[in-house]
């Protein structure tokens, strides 16, 4: 898969763009605060049609842009089939994306057309942050890689909203169960779908990613991912969609009036989390920094490979401001990782961020909005 | 340019309220009715009139209808002894002009959306219910959509018809005629595949 070429009208701080992107390592560098992260979220739109630092698209119009301004984001992408134009307008109101002309009724549709890993900084929220951000992390990449659990996602998500809104109706409570039943059935079918996605998921993590947590450093460390559940134990380590949600209907009936007592539902997968531990301790308290940023790491790089397998593919990658925060050790050994053959956006504060570890095709420097320069680099 | 007179302005904001149509819109099709000659202005305006005046809902079935019973309720041909059930009007128009189904229907008037405050009670269940127990019907065909609220319909009113003796089916779910398999969705599929029949 590779992207072909990228434009880009007002937006966040960039005004008009054109890019050609090489087909290995593309450097966006320059001073903070220039555009290079805007780049790489206008890229990730283009694969997954939303930013990965707000839930708000207006926040890509530019600030000072008048009330009838689009941002417009265009890619063009080519992979082994066949290519895709994609096309992002965000105005004040409303997105439209659109692939190949035809305007996208869900995003649904355009997620699989490409796929991309992000590293970010803020990918430590993984490790340190709430079960939120883990089960984030699970969906986000659960979607690209299976369009299936997405849709399985989705459907649980509005089962539960037309669940709870009746938990906080004036329902009366003798009509509770007979009311909350239809939704119960529906719901456990996609719960337990969603159960065997996540479980064999982050059994297929758990293994890659201990082999490259060893390799970045910490060597001989044990690195384990639990999957911290709705059903407890109480599958017994069956794993049979059909038991799941049987077991699933019955503790949602079983809560029925202490959900209706609450005004939502009190368990399922939407309270899901997974637990990282090294050595056997717990990483969100116990590890150090630099143990924290080389997990982060892990499991991204490890995300690469599980969407390869998953999507027979090669993802882009893109990664924002990485490089710079890794002592240097954890550098070398990190992009002594990122085996050539993938199509890569860096960003970083000079043109040698990535010098001696990774050939850099082409790099691009950016400075208010703007290309400065373009260097090829053969 | 018009000036903007009220009378344009309640015109606008009526047409608003329809479904679909946007302020935008609103405007341009109350600029189309003002260069409308006269006649055909007032045609479309009396027949707004005439339907709210003259349609109303069936009291067996709830479709429209300008008589009570309707004309498939009163029909003496159709085949009374299994209801269609659906969810609007509109989904019994889409069965009449398929013309394949010759029996008789039962239009909830909505679906089950807690989210909207549409509890199953502000549907016409019990309705379906008070038919069904004057006896007759051998068979319930539920017909309602194939998406998360239509399941909710159907699943809440197979439950409440579990006492009767009476067969209770739903229609097939899957891939749609002319359509092809390469092109549909993994859903659909296997959806149509978990609703596979014999070959015979």
């Amino acid at each position: 898969m590779r992207l072909l070429e990228v434009s880009l009208e007002n937006f966040r701080n960039i005004k008009s763009m054109y890019i050609e992107p090489a087909p290995g390592v593309n450097l966006f560098w320059g001073e903070n605060a220039q555009g290079k992260t805007n780049l790489l979220e206008a890229i990730y739109y283009l694969v997954t049609g939303r930013s990965f630092r707000t839930r708000y698209d207006r926040e890509a119009l530019p600030w000072d842009a008048p009330a009838d301004t689009t941002s417009i984001i265009r890619g063009r992408v080519q992979n082994p089939e066949t290519q895709y134009n994609i096309i992002v307008a965000i105005d004040q109101n409303r997105k439209e994306v659109s692939c190949n002309e035809k305007a996208l009724s869900s995003l649904g549709l355009l997620w699989g057309k490409m796929n991309a890993v992000l590293f970010t900084p803020g990918d430590l929220e993984i490790i340190q942050g709430t079960p939120s951000a883990r089960r984030r992390f699970l969906d986000m990449e659960g979607s690209q890689m299976n369009t299936r659990y997405l849709h399985h996602l989705q459907s649980f998500n509005q089962i539960l909203k037309q669940r709870n809104a009746l938990l906080k109706s004036d329902i009366e409570e003798e009509n509770l169960a007979e009311n909350l039943e239809v939704w119960d059935e529906q719901i456990s079918e996609h719960a337990a779908e969603i159960y065997y996605f996540r479980k064999m998921f982050l059994e297929r993590l758990t293994r890659v990613s201990q082999e490259i947590f060893n390799n970045l450093g910490d060597t001989g460390e044990s690195l384990d991912l639990v999957y911290d559940n709705f059903l407890g134990q109480k599958n017994n380590g069956v794993i049979d969609k059909l038991t799941i949600a049987a077991i699933y209907k019955k503790d949602l009936k079983r809560l029925h009036s202490e959900d209706l007592y609450r005004g939502s539902t009190t368990c399922g997968p939407h309270r899901d989390d997974f637990i990282i531990r090294i050595n056997g301790r717990e990483a969100r308290t116990y590890a150090s920094q630099g143990q924290t940023r080389s997990l982060a790491i892990a499991l991204r790089l490890a995300e690469i490979r599980l969407m390869e397998e998953y999507t027979g593919h090669a993802p882009l990658l893109l990664l924002d401001d990485i490089v710079s925060e890794l002592d240097e050790a954890r550098r070398r050994h990190f992009l002594s990782l990122l085996k050539p053959g993938y199509q890569t956006f860096i960003t970083g504060t000079d043109a040698d961020t990535v010098a001696g570890s990774l050939p850099v095709e082409k790099s691009f420097h950016i400075k208010g909005g703007e290309i400065v320069l373009e260097n090829i680099d053969i | 340019m018009l000036e903007r007179s009220s009378s344009f302005e309640t015109l606008v904001a009526e047409l608003n309220k329809l479904p679909g149509i946007g302020r935008k819109s609103a405007e341009r099709l109350a600029y189309h009715i003002i260069k409308m000659p006269k006649d055909e202005a007032l045609r479309l305006s009396s027949s707004i009139k005439a339907v709210k005046e003259k349609i109303f809902f069936c009291s067996l079935c709830f479709n429209l209808t300008e008589h009570d019973p309707c004309s498939i309720c009163s029909d003496p041909s159709r085949k009374k002894d299994r209801i269609l059930v659906v969810e609007d009007p509109m989904d019994i128009a889409a069965f009449e002009r398929s013309g394949v189904y010759h029996g008789i229907y039962h239009a909830l008037q909505g679906r089950i959306i807690p989210l909207k405050g549409i509890t199953p009670d502000r549907l016409r269940i019990k309705e379906l219910l008070d038919r069904i127990e004057k006896g007759g019907i051998r068979e319930v065909i539920l017909a309602t959509n194939p998406d998360v609220e239509g399941e909710a319909t159907a699943l809440y009113i197979s439950k409440q018809l579990a006492s009767f003796d009476l067969e209770v089916t739903r229609i097939g779910l899957g891939v749609p005629m002319g359509g092809s398999l390469e092109f549909s969705d993994s859903v659909t599929l296997g959806k149509a595949l978990e609703g596979r029949k014999k070959f015979s």
